[in-house]
C-alpha cells in the first residue's frame, strides 16, 4: 500500500469523525476530567482507526470503547508523567453555574468507579454492557457501582 | 440538619451532572470537524526522564520507562523473546526483548514490559520500556553506567490491582534487594544484550520500600534508592 492511499480517508470515515467526534470528545472528558487527555484520546482513537477502517463493522460502538481503553492508558501514562510534568494539563473549563459540587466529587472518584458512573449514567449502559465494556466481572462492576454512589452519597448528605 | 439522598436522588444528580458538564463541550469549543490525522504524539511526550534513579529519590518512582506505542499491531511473542513472565491479581504479564528502530534508523533491540490486557492481539503495542543508559539523539548512550554500578533505572507500570516495577541494572549486579519494613526480597536479575534487568511486583501491603544493588551478595555503595507506592 502506498503512502499516499494509507493516508485518504475510507468512505464512510470523514462522515463518522464529523458527525460523533464531539460524543467521543465529551465521553472521554467526563471520563477523564481533561481536555488535554480527551483530546488526545479522541485523536489517537480515530487515527487508529482511519488505517483499519474497512475492517470495522460497528463504528460508533468500537470507538467508543476505543475511548474508555484509551482513557484509561492515558490515565496509566499521566500517573507515570505526573512526576515529571505536574503542569502538563489543561485549566478546568468554566462550567455553568447550575453544576455544582456534584462534578467534582465524580472527578474525585477512584477510576473504574468513575467509569462505571459515566458508562451507566451518561452513556445509558447497563451495568452487564458497562462490564463488558470494562472488560470486569459483572458481579464487580455493580459493587464499583454500589460503592460509588456510596461515596457521593457519604459526601453529598 | 444533613439529609441523607436517596438512590433516586444521587442518580438524578449524577445524570444532571453528567449531561451539563458534556454540554460544555460544543461544536465551537472543540474546533475543526473536519478529519485530520495531524501529527502523531510526540514521542517526547510519553518519555519519561532519564536518570532520576541515580540517587536516591524519595516519591519518585518512574526513573526510566517510557511507552512504546505501535505503529505495530500486537501479535505473538515468540517464546525466546520472553524473559520474565508473572501475573498479578489475575493479569498477567511479562518481559520482553523487541526489536525496534533507534531514532537514527538502526536496528535496536529494547526490554519491554507488556501487561496482556493491554495489549491484545491486533491492538496498538502499548508497552513499557525498561532503559540501560543515557537517552541521546538515537537513542541510549550507556557509556557513563556501564563505569559506575551503582547507577540505574527504573520504572513500571499498573497490573492488576497493584504495580510491576523494573530495573535495568550494570551488567555485574546479580540481585537488587527490596527492602519494606517487614519485608525483604531478593530480585534476580536477567542480562539481557549488556545490561541486567530485574522485575518487582509490588505487594498491596507495602506502601514503601528501598531497593539496592548486590554484585555477588555485597551491597554496591551508593545504589539505595527509596520509593513509595503512589495510591491507584
Amino acid at each position: 500500500m502506498t503512502n499516499t492511499e494509507k493516508t485518504s480517508p475510507s468512505p464512510g470515515f470523514e462522515d463518522t469523525y464529523r458527525d460523533h467526534r464531539v460524543a467521543l470528545l465529551r465521553l472521554a472528558y467526563l471520563l477523564s476530567g481533561s481536555h488535554h487527555v480527551s483530546e488526545d484520546v479522541v485523536q489517537s482513537v480515530f487515527t487508529a482507526a482511519h488505517d483499519r477502517w474497512d475492517r470495522i463493522d460497528d463504528p460508533l460502538p468500537y470507538l467508543k470503547r476505543a475511548v474508555v481503553n484509551r482513557v484509561k492508558d492515558g490515565q496509566r501514562r499521566h500517573f507515570r508523567r505526573a512526576r515529571t510534568d505536574a503542569t502538563l494539563d489543561l485549566p478546568l473549563p468554566v462550567l455553568p453555574p447550575d453544576v455544582d459540587e456534584t462534578w467534582e466529587l465524580i472527578r474525585r472518584l477512584p477510576r473504574t468507579q468513575r467509569a462505571v458512573v459515566v458508562l451507566h449514567y451518561y452513556e445509558d449502559l447497563a451495568l452487564t454492557e458497562v462490564a463488558a465494556v470494562l472488560d470486569r466481572p459483572p458481579s464487580t462492576v455493580r459493587s464499583d457501582h454500589r460503592r460509588a454512589l456510596e461515596r457521593l452519597r457519604k459526601a453529598l448528605s | 440538619m444533613t439529609k441523607t439522598l436517596s438512590t433516586e436522588e444521587i442518580e438524578q444528580r449524577v445524570r444532571h451532572t453528567l449531561s451539563t458538564v458534556a454540554a460544555t463541550l460544543t461544536e465551537d469549543a472543540v474546533g475543526s470537524s473536519t478529519w485530520s490525522r495531524g501529527p502523531r504524539r510526540s514521542k517526547r511526550r510519553w518519555r519519561i526522564g532519564l536518570g532520576i534513579g541515580v540517587v536516591a529519590v524519595p516519591l519518585v518512582l518512574a526513573a526510566s520507562v517510557f511507552v512504546q506505542r505501535g505503529p505495530e499491531y500486537v501479535d505473538t511473542i515468540p517464546p525466546q523473546d520472553v524473559i520474565v513472565t508473572g501475573s498479578v491479581d489475575g493479569s498477567p504479564y511479562l518481559l520482553i526483548t523487541k526489536a525496534r528502530t533507534d531514532n537514527c534508523g538502526q536496528p535496536v533491540t529494547t526490554v519491554e514490559l507488556v501487561e496482556r490486557s493491554e495489549n491484545l492481539l491486533g491492538a496498538e503495542w502499548n508497552t513499557i520500556a525498561s532503559e540501560y543508559g543515557d537517552r541521546d539523539e538515537c537513542g541510549l548512550d550507556p557509556s557513563r553506567y556501564l563505569a559506575d554500578r551503582s547507577l540505574s533505572n527504573d520504572g513500571g507500570s499498573e497490573v492488576g490491582d497493584s504495580f510491576v516495577w523494573t530495573w535495568a541494572v550494570h551488567p555485574d549486579v546479580t540481585t537488587v534487594r527490596i527492602t519494606a519494613s517487614d519485608y525483604t526480597k531478593d530480585l534476580k536479575v536477567h542480562e539481557v544484550n549488556g545490561a541486567g534487568y530485574a522485575v518487582f511486583e509490588i505487594p498491596k501491603d507495602v506502601p514503601r520500600y528501598t531497593s539496592e544493588l548486590l554484585v555477588d551478595g555485597e551491597v554496591v555503595p551508593g545504589s539505595l534508592q527509596s520509593h513509595t507506592v503512589p495510591d491507584e
